[in-house]
């Protein structure tokens, strides 16, 4: 029987987060380029007639904001590792990112076949249910799944609202981005260094 | 020289104090994680460029949708004289006359410039028999689908009945003409984009142009003499019997149209997209730069900071690009950028006096990157010395990384 590796054990340190944040970094601009291929595949779609033009707008403004899904998501997961001392290793992360990386493949699968707003939100339950099933089945807690889910269930709303407001788009998004950062430096101040790291004591 | 730490009472909290290279976390190897950052970020720098570019061309197809729905861009051939036998030849001289009143556009947040020009063309018949010029036609083409809203033509103060075709106008002359009688040809129309004056004659041309908007671009051979002002400007071209930009030959009866021919076309206003991508150029350099300046200021305190915190500056750096472009859509582009930079340099300069508890270091960030951000805008907007201020940058920024290995040195020692 295989047991599972007591996740106390690993040394949060600087060099953890050190490697943790290049890791993160690193699978953002990956995936992000898988979806950049996504929206290429979705222009020639569109070309081919099988995507209206409107949706396809969407759906490439959609995949504009992947960087920033991406990078929040993973983010997010860090902190909610640390908070419960979980010990999500670099696959898991990579995984997290693909299956992110995957919602917009299928977004533009379902939105050849229905309305925009209804495959968004099709997909979007279907993958933040995923990664919030992903972390309950690593963390073993409920209260880090809700937490991965409603951060995920915020974001896709924010995005698919801004999605629609068209021309403000751009700019609303920015400054959202701006108070997340703001927002994510604040609770990096909280994090303290005792031995390994504890944050929000 | 002895390095002071700027907090004396150094593990009153819970940071590790600085620990030499051989336990904890090595220097050169957060140097090289550092570095590693700084490119993954420049990548994600480029895609906000990537972002730029793709409204960029947004706003160019939303532009040719709305002048398509105004009116075309319009292309002047002629005029030409036709002979009763059927063969072309030119008048011996053109005089063209063009105003245009310009009109914005809007849709959504893009705008397009559109105008109304009153084109009236003067030509003078060419000596040739009367029995051959009575029954000919005047003919000029002008590009298809063309929105003319009044025409009219006379001969001295003779009206003259006018034809128009799908991109022909055509006056037939009437048999009382002779060679030298000036044909005015008065036209209104709706057009946009380029508007291309091909007006051959024998001896002389002159086009005179004038509008309300403030920033004509000539295109084609540029015009002899010009003067634009705020809001409106005029040109002129004047071109003799020899050195016209037209081919004043006939081909198979035809004249071609040629590539020289001069046009105007009125733009909207000051494209924004352009100096955003101009100023994603330097994004490298300013991440780079920054995160050198933070990682001698992390020794200098002698606090390390954890590698998330650089994320998350180096996040800032990149975000300070995106509220460039996202404002500079409906602000002007300086702006955007004093907002932007504002912005961005209290947010990371904060932080950084917060991360390392001491509000030196911060104002020394802040300074840094508002330099870093002033030297970028000019470079931005005065491109001749680019290159010259480019490098001047890249040495001092060498030099100032030599003086602070310098000081990690003595710092290492101590």
């Amino acid at each position: 029987m295989i047991t599972p590796p007591d996740n106390n054990e690993t040394p949060r340190n600087m060099r953890w987060l050190a490697n943790h944040s290049l890791i993160i970094l690193g699978l953002a601009v990956f995936f992000s380029f898988l979806s950049l291929g996504v929206d290429g595949m979705a222009a020639t779609r569109k070309f081919r007639e099988l995507l209206p033009e409107a949706d396809y707008n969407l759906v490439t403004d959609a995949t504009g904001y992947c960087f920033a899904v991406f990078s929040i998501t993973l983010i997010s997961l860090l902190f909610i590792d640390v908070k419960f001392r979980a010990g999500i290793t670099y696959l898991q992360y990579g995984l997290s990112g693909a299956a992110l990386s995957v919602f917009y493949l299928m977004l533009l699968a379902f939105a050849e076949q229905m309305p925009f707003w209804l495959a968004y939100v099709i997909v979007g339950a279907m993958t933040g249910g995923l990664i919030a099933l992903f972390i309950k089945g690593i963390t073993k807690q409920a209260k880090a799944a809700r937490l991965a889910g409603l951060m995920i269930a915020v974001e896709y709303i924010y995005i698919l609202v801004l999605l629609y407001l068209g021309s403000l788009a751009l700019l609303l998004g920015s400054l959202a981005l701006f108070i997340i950062i703001a927002v994510a430096m604040y609770f990096t101040l909280k994090m303290k260094l005792i031995n390994d790291e504890i944050t929000f004591s | 020289m002895r390095l002071h730490s700027a907090n004396p009472q150094l593990p009153d909290d819970d940071y590790p104090s600085w620990q030499p290279p051989s336990e904890g976390q090595s220097t050169g190897r957060k140097m090289l994680m550092i570095g590693l950052m700084v490119g993954l970020l420049s990548i994600a720098a480029m895609l906000v460029w990537l972002m730029a570019y793709d409204r960029e061309t947004t706003q160019d197809s939303v532009s040719r949708q709305i002048c398509e729905s105004w009116g075309p861009a319009e292309t002047f051939h002629g005029p030409f004289v036709e002979l009763a036998d059927g063969s072309l030849q030119l008048p011996v001289r053109n005089a063209v006359d063009a105003v245009f009143s310009t009109h914005m556009l809007y849709r959504d947040i893009y705008q397009t410039l559109v105008y109304t020009g009153d084109f009236t063309f003067a030509s003078a018949l060419p000596d040739v028999p009367d029995s051959l010029l009575a029954g000919g036609k005047l003919r000029l083409t002008i590009s298809p689908k063309s929105r003319v809203q009044a025409i009219s033509a006379r001969i001295g103060t003779t009206e003259v009945p006018v034809g128009l075709s799908r991109d022909t106008v055509l006056i037939s002359l009437p048999a009382e003409c002779q060679p030298g009688d000036e044909v005015t040809l008065t036209m209104a129309m709706k057009c946009a984009g380029r508007i291309s004056f091909s007006t051959p004659a024998t001896d002389s041309v002159s086009i005179d142009v004038h509008g309300d908007c403030g920033n004509p671009s000539f295109g084609g051979t540029p015009p002899d003499d010009r003067e634009i002002g705020k809001k409106e400007y005029s040109a002129q071209w004047r071109f003799g019997a020899y050195d016209q930009p037209f081919s004043t030959e006939p081909d198979a009866n035809e004249f071609r149209i040629a590539r020289a021919t001069p046009s105007v076309t009125m733009l909207a206003g000051i494209d924004c997209y352009q100096k955003v991508t101009r100023s994603i150029k330097y994004a490298f350099l300013t991440i780079l730069l920054t995160f050198m300046c933070v990682f001698f200021a992390e020794i200098t305190v002698r606090r390390p900071i954890p590698v998330l915190n650089y994320l998350l500056i180096g996040f800032a750096l990149v975000l300070f690009y995106c509220l460039l472009l996202s404002f500079a859509e409906f602000m002007a582009f300086w702006l955007s950028y004093l907002v932007a930079a504002v912005m961005t340099v209290g947010l990371v300069s904060v932080y950084i006096g917060a991360v390392l508890k001491d509000a030196r270091m911060g104002r020394a960030v802040a300074l840094l990157l508002t330099l870093l951000y002033l030297y970028c805008f000019i470079l931005v907007n005065v491109s001749n010395y680019a290159l010259l201020m480019g490098s001047l940058l890249l040495f001092f920024a060498l030099a100032g990384i030599m003086y602070g290995t310098v000081k990690y040195a003595d710092a290492a020692k101590h």
